[in-house]
C-alpha cells in the first residue's frame, strides 16, 4: 500500500495542490487499458465481463492514487450536471433556511448538488441569478417565496410563488385553512375587534392570504377596520420581515388609540415583534391582547409567552420542492401545476379569552 | 421554433451553439460571445446589436456551456461550503454572509450539512472536490487532517497547514462577560461547558479559566454544566440548567454557553419559578436574531457572524486567486450587548424554596423540535 509514486513529497509544499491524477496514469499503474479502468469505475455495463478480483485491484489503485473522475468532463460528455438551483429571498431568516435545509435533507444520498443564490426580494436580482444558474447548467431550479415570470427549459418548483406559470409547480399551503384555523381560534376565545399585519407587496404569499382573510372573516362576522390594518412596507420599499423591521409596525398599531384584542400577525417576526412591544407599553399577552403568528419558526416557542402560530413546515416543503424537482428531472413524474400543502395550528400560550374590559 | 412538449424531455434539447447565434445575427463568434458574457469588450456594441444578440440567443434557446469553459480555463469559480447543519441561527447567519461576498466576486458555492457524521463528511469533501470546488469554507468543522485544496474554517482551532482559522478572541469574549457580572457582584457564577460536538467548546472553556483566575473568580465544579449532544434547540441547555436548581447550589449567575442553551437555561429557571435577572442573571452568547426578542431580552457576547462568513469569503478567494499570504488565524473581535438578563446579584436569593418545587412542563414538549 505504500508504492505511491505518483503522490510527490508530503509535507514539502502544504499550501501547493497536487495536480489532479487522470484516468491514464491509474490504467498504466495497474498495467491495464483506460477502457477497463473506466468500466469499472463508472460501473457501466461493459465492466461485468471484468473479475472480481481485478475489480478490487482497480478500487484500491484508484483509492490509493487518489484518483477522482473530472465531474467537468463528464458532465459535458453525458450532458448531465446533477446540480439544482436554489434561489431563496434570504439565506439568514428563519423562513428561507428551513426550507433549504429540507431541500439539503432530500439531496444528500441522491448524487445531487445545489448551488444556492439570494433574490432579496427584489426582481432584478431574481431574473439575474435564475440567468446565472441556467449558464452554470443547472438540471432544475427551485425558487423560495417568489416566482419566476417567464418560462424557462427546464423543470422549476416555486415554494410559496404564486403565479401560475408554465413549466413551475408552486408548493403553496392551503391559506384558506390557515386563516380559518387562526380566526376561528380568535372569535371562539371572544375576540371581535382584530388587527392584523398585512404582508409586504414583496412577499409572493401576501395577496393570497389576505385574499383569505377578507373571505374567511366575513364568513365569520369579524370586520376588518381600516384602522386596525397595517402593511409591512417599509420606506425604501423593501419588506420588513424581520422582528426589528416589524417593531415600528406594531408600534404604529398601538398610536392609533383604536381598541384591539387580538393580532394576527404576517409572520412569526413580526408576531415576536408586536409581543414585545406591547409588553414594553405595559400590556400583558395574552391577558389583555391575544397575539397569533404564522410559520412556525424556531424562535415561536423562545418567547415568553410561547407562540400560538400557524405552522408551515417549511423543513417538509423544502423536502417535497427537491422530491418534485427531481422526479421531474429524472422523468419519473408528470408535470402538475399546484401542490397544496395542509397546514397546521399549534395553540401555545400567546392567545387567551378576550378581555371584558378593552383597552 | 418548434412546438414544446410539455414533458421535461425538453431539458434535455440541444441547446444553440454560440456559432449558430453568430449565424443567425450574420456577426462573428466572438462579438457575439462578448455579448453574451458581458464582457468589458462589448461595451464598444452598439446597444441595438446588443438587443439583437440577446433576442436571438434567447430565440435559439442558447446557453454557454459552462463546463466546457471550464475545462477550458481549469476553473470552476465554485467553493464548497461544509457546516454542520444549515437551518438553525448561527449557520444561516454564516452562510448568509458568505453569499453575499462570493455574489460580488461571481462565485457560486454548494453547500452540504453532514450534521455530526463523520462518515458523510469524508464523503462530502470527496464529491465536492470531484465536483471541481476551487476551495472549501467550513463552519463549526473539524476537519481531519490537511483538506486537498484551499481551506478556511469558521470556527475552526486545530491548527492545519491550508487552512486559515477564522476565531472570535475567546478571551476577550470571556473578559467582556466576566467583567460584566462582576461588576454586577455576582460570585458564584455557574457556567455551561460545550459539548465535544461543538468546535468552540475547548478554546471557550480554556479562555474562561484563564479570565477567571485572573479576575479572582472561583470556578466551582459543582456550578460547571457539561453540555451534551448537538440538538439545535434550547433543549440543548434546558435539562443542564434544571439539573443546576434541582442540586439546590446556591448561584446567582449564568454565563450560557450560546444563545440557544441561555434560551433552554431562562426557561427552566423560570420554570422553576426563578425571576431572570431578579434571581439570576444569564449572559449568552453568538446574538442570534431571536436574542433580543426573549423574555427578558438577552444580554449577551456578539459574534458578528454574517460579517465572519464574509470574512472567510474574501480570504478564501483571495488565497485561491493568490492575490495573500497564507495565514493560520484571523481573529475576531467580539463585542458585550448588554440587554435586560443581568442584574444586580441578589445574594438574599431563596435558593431552597425554588429548588424542585414546581414541575411544569416536560422538556420534550417545551421546544420546537429542529425539523418539521
Amino acid at each position: 500500500m505504500d508504492s505511491n509514486p505518483n503522490n510527490g513529497p508530503k509535507m514539502a509544499a502544504p499550501i501547493k495542490h497536487n495536480p489532479p491524477m487522470t484516468l491514464k496514469a491509474v490504467a498504466k499503474h495497474l498495467g491495464l487499458t483506460p477502457g477497463t479502468v473506466s468500466s469499472v469505475l463508472n460501473n457501466s455495463p461493459a465492466c461485468r465481463s471484468v473479475p472480481g478480483h481485478t475489480r478490487n485491484r482497480i478500487f484500491a489503485a484508484a483509492r490509493e492514487l487518489k484518483y477522482r473522475p473530472n465531474f467537468h468532463a463528464r458532465a459535458l460528455r453525458v450532458k448531465r450536471s446533477y446540480t439544482i438551483g436554489v434561489i431563496t429571498g434570504d439565506i439568514g431568516d428563519p423562513y428561507g433556511s428551513l426550507v433549504i435545509s429540507g431541500i439539503e435533507h432530500y439531496l444528500q444520498d441522491r448524487r445531487f448538488f445545489y448551488l444556492t443564490m439570494v433574490h432579496r426580494h427584489e426582481n432584478e436580482s431574481l431574473a439575474s441569478s435564475s440567468r446565472l444558474l441556467l449558464e452554470r447548467g443547472v438540471e432544475g431550479l427551485i425558487t423560495i417565496g417568489t416566482s419566476i415570470t417567464q418560462p424557462l427549459p427546464l423543470p422549476v418548483v416555486a415554494v410559496a410563488g404564486h403565479r401560475s406559470v408554465e413549466g413551475v409547480t408552486n408548493i403553496i399551503i392551503n391559506h384558506r385553512t390557515a386563516v380559518l384555523c387562526a380566526l376561528q381560534h380568535l372569535a371562539e376565545l371572544g375576540h371581535r375587534e382584530i388587527a392584523f399585519m398585512k404582508g409586504p407587496a414583496s412577499s409572493s404569499d401576501c395577496e393570497e392570504r389576505w385574499r383569505n382573510i377578507v373571505e374567511v372573516a366575513r364568513e365569520l362576522g369579524i370586520s376588518l377596520r381600516p384602522g386596525l390594518i397595517v402593511e409591512l412596507n417599509r420606506p425604501d420599499g423593501r419588506g420588513a420581515l424581520t422582528p426589528e423591521n416589524g417593531s415600528p409596525f406594531a408600534m404604529e398599531l398601538l398610536s392609533r388609540d383604536l381598541p384591539f384584542t387580538a393580532l394576527f400577525a404576517y409572520n412569526d417576526n413580526s408576531a415576536i415583534a408586536a409581543v414585545r412591544v406591547f409588553r414594553d407599553a405595559g400590556l400583558r399577552v395574552p391577558e389583555d391582547i391575544s397575539v397569533v403568528g404564522f410559520d412556525d419558526i424556531q424562535a415561536a416557542t423562545y418567547t415568553s409567552p410561547m407562540l400560538t402560530t400557524v405552522r408551515q413546515p417549511l423543513n417538509k416543503m423544502g423536502e417535497i420542492a427537491s422530491r418534485t424537482i427531481l422526479d421531474r428531472i429524472e422523468e419519473r413524474g408528470e408535470y402538475v401545476p399546484e401542490i397544496a400543502i395542509e397546514p397546521e395550528f399549534v395553540v401555545r400560550q400567546s392567545t387567551g379569552p378576550a378581555p371584558t374590559r378593552r383597552r | 421554433m418548434e412546438p414544446r412538449t410539455k414533458k421535461v424531455a425538453r431539458a434535455k434539447k440541444p441547446a444553440a451553439t454560440l456559432k449558430a447565434v453568430a449565424e443567425f445575427v450574420d456577426l462573428s463568434p466572438s462579438t457575439v460571445s462578448h455579448v453574451l458574457i458581458d464582457s468589458p469588450a462589448a461595451r464598444s456594441v452598439p446597444q441595438k446589436t446588443k438587443d439583437r444578440i440577446l433576442a436571438a440567443a434567447r430565440k435559439l434557446n442558447y446557453q454557454p456551456n459552462f463546463f466546457a469553459r471550464s475545462l477550458k480555463v481549469k476553473r470552476s469559480h465554485t467553493i464548497g461550503v461544509i457546516a454542520v447543519e444549515i437551518g438553525d441561527a448561527y449557520s444561516s447567519l454564516v452562510i448568509g454572509g458568505i453569499e453575499r461576498y462570493l455574489r460580488q466576486r461571481d462565485f457560486f458555492f454548494l453547500t452540504v450539512a453532514h450534521r455530526h457524521d463523520k462518515k458523510l463528511l469524508a464523503t462530502y469533501e470527496n464529491m465536492l472536490q470531484q465536483r471541481g470546488v476551487e476551495g472549501f469554507i467550513t463552519v463549526d468543522t473539524a476537519l481531519n487532517g490537511q483538506p486537498p485544496l484551499p481551506t478556511v474554517a469558521i470556527a475552526g482551532h486545530r491548527r492545519i497547514n491550508g487552512v486559515t482559522n477564522i476565531v472570535l478572541d475567546h478571551r476577550r469574549a470571556a473578559a467582556l462577560a466576566l467583567n460584566h457580572l462582576v461588576e454586577l457582584g455576582h460570585e458564584k457564577i455557574a457556567f455551561m461547558k460545550g459539548s465535544a460536538a461543538s468546535s468552540d467548546s475547548g478554546e471557550r472553556w480554556n479562555a474562561i479559566c484563564e479570565i477567571a483566575e485572573e479576575l479572582g473568580i472561583r470556578i466551582r465544579p459543582e456550578l460547571i454544566l457539561q453540555l451534551q449532544g448537538a440538538d439545535p434547540t434550547p433543549n440543548l441547555g434546558y435539562p443542564f440548567a434544571r439539573q443546576l436548581v434541582a442540586s439546590k447550589e446556591p448561584f446567582t449567575a449564568l454565563f450560557a454557553y450560546n444563545d440557544i442553551s441561555a434560551t433552554g437555561a431562562i426557561r427552566a429557571f423560570q420554570d422553576a419559578r426563578l425571576r431572570v435577572p431578579d434571581d439570576v442573571s444569564v449572559v449568552g452568547f453568538d446574538d442570534i436574531q431571536s436574542a433580543a426578542y426573549l423574555s427578558p431580552p438577552l444580554t449577551t457576547v456578539r459574534q458578528p457572524l454574517q460579517e465572519m462568513g464574509e470574512l472567510a469569503a474574501r480570504t478564501l478567494l483571495d488565497r485561491i486567486e493568490e492575490r495573500v499570504k497564507y495565514v493560520h488565524e484571523i481573529s475576531i473581535a467580539p463585542e458585550l450587548v448588554v440587554r435586560h438578563s443581568t442584574a444586580p446579584a441578589n445574594h438574599q436569593r431563596a435558593m431552597i424554596s425554588a429548588a424542585g418545587s414546581v414541575a411544569v412542563r416536560k422538556p420534550s414538549d417545551l421546544f420546537r423540535p429542529a425539523t418539521g
